[in-house]
């Protein structure tokens, strides 16, 4: 049995390890995604595209409402950071079915076309985003801002 | 001597005042600055620490006015804090809805995408001067409220507005300072409604303000599809395509237009349509 248990935590801490969240973001200042511009590969037509061909409806209990999902995007394109808000569409915080927010934070973390942003000397540098998530009866209907 | 008395107790009490209200306006200062120093803090993605920091400049000053809460709710919209940024704009539009209603309006329809609401906004501010039109963040109401209803499909609501628009301002200030989008947008209308030619005469319009306006040449050559005539629709479609590779896109930084296209969407008109094996 405690064999049994050690193996148990031993497995849990490998699992854990294996799955932390490695994101760093560069030795260089952290800007919103707007100034400078952090672009994506396809534009925004890609974004939405990846979405409408990877969501699954959700037919469950609490499956409208607003879905922001926040993160930073370093200078080499990687993303991680994430932070998620749900909302009511008054923009009230709420409670959404956890099956819609994993599977859009899964799909947003499998964004992997990000552009670096970079400053006026050219360099590439940290930004902090955000998507937002408009979900109706289970169905994604759009994403904002951009 | 007495005199003498009365006169320095009474600079001494101005003095007094003086420092007491000094020292009243330094410390409501020093609150302002705090809340500037937590929206820089917001602005470079620390969320958390500078809305607290705001929130706390707020809690210490005296009175709050309409544009500390706009303040607080445009940097919180921009990084997606949606409950707060929402929450202090309902607070100045209570405050002052002739002086915030503008940009309220405009902020729902263009980042919130709730249409409805916006709609609401914008007619009531439209309806505090119902002789003149108004334009919010420069964009005229009519075309702001016809946006909203195409959003919800209401495709004779949103034309009247739109064309409400563009003859106003054809007639008042002339047709090349209306925004060359509103005919691409009315044509839009048309097509939903499967007017195709009147569309198509839209879109020329637009193209007409604007040559190089390559949304217009992708709608255009949509509706001559739908219209069987391919010849037409692949130069148009062909036009779109080469003027968007060299760089003519119509699209903002902080937000998706509505009339916004995309080189994939006129690849795969072309595709479809057109031969594309060159």
């Amino acid at each position: 049995m405690v064999k049994y248990f050690l193996f148990l935590t031993a497995a849990v801490g490998l699992f854990s390890c294996n799955n932390s969240d490695e994101f760093e973001l560069c030795n260089t200042s952290l800007h919103p995604y707007y100034y400078p511009e952090l672009k994506y590969e396809g534009d925004f037509y890609a974004i939405k595209k990846h979405f409408k061909e990877y969501y699954q409806p959700v037919l469950a209990s609490d499956n409208s409402g607003i879905i922001r999902i926040r993160f930073q995007v370093n200078c080499k394109g990687e993303s991680g950071n994430y932070n998620i808000e749900t909302y009511d569409f008054n923009f009230k915080i709420t409670q959404i079915n956890k099956e819609i927010t994993t599977q859009l934070l899964e799909l947003t973390k499998s964004l992997d076309g990000w552009i670096p942003a970079r400053n006026d000397d050219g360099k590439r540098v940290n930004s902090h985003k955000f998507l937002a998530f408009k979900v109706e009866n289970g169905n994604l209907i759009e994403i904002m801002p951009k | 001597m007495k005199k003498w008395f009365k006169i320095i107790g009474r600079i001494l009490g101005g003095l007094f005042v003086l420092l007491l209200i000094l020292s009243l306006i330094f410390n409501q200062m020093v609150f302002r600055l705090m809340f500037g120093l937590g929206y820089m803090d917001v602005y470079n993605g620390n969320n958390e620490r500078g809305n607290q920091l705001m929130q706390y400049a707020m809690s210490q000053m005296d009175s709050i006015d309409g544009q500390t809460y706009h303040s607080l709710s445009v940097q919180n919209t921009k990084n997606g804090n949606y409950h707060l940024a929402i929450d202090a704009l309902n607070k100045a539009y209570e405050m002052d809805p002739s002086e915030v209603g503008a940009y309220f309006g405009w902020v729902l329809l263009y980042y919130y995408h709730d249409y409805e609401r916006a709609l609401e906004v914008l007619e009531k501010y439209d309806a505090l001067t119902p002789e003149f039109s108004d334009a919010p963040m420069g964009e005229d109401i009519h075309y702001l409220k016809g946006l909203a209803h195409m959003q919800m499909e209401n495709w004779i609501l949103a034309k009247e507005e739109i064309e409400y628009y563009i003859k106003e301002s054809s007639e008042t200030v002339g047709e090349k300072y209306v925004d060359v989008y509103a005919f691409v947008q009315l044509g839009r209308c048309y097509a939903q409604m499967e007017e195709w030619n009147q569309a198509i005469i839209l879109y020329r319009q637009a193209i007409q303000n604007y040559e190089e306006c390559s949304e217009a040449y992708y709608y255009m050559g949509l509706a001559q599809i739908e219209l069987k005539e391919g010849d037409k629709a692949c130069y148009s479609l062909n036009t779109a395509d080469s003027l968007i590779q060299s760089g003519y896109k119509s699209s903002d930084t902080y937000i998706e237009y509505f009339h916004e296209i995309y080189p994939q969407q006129i690849q795969i008109a072309l595709q479809t349509n057109c031969d594309t094996t060159e």
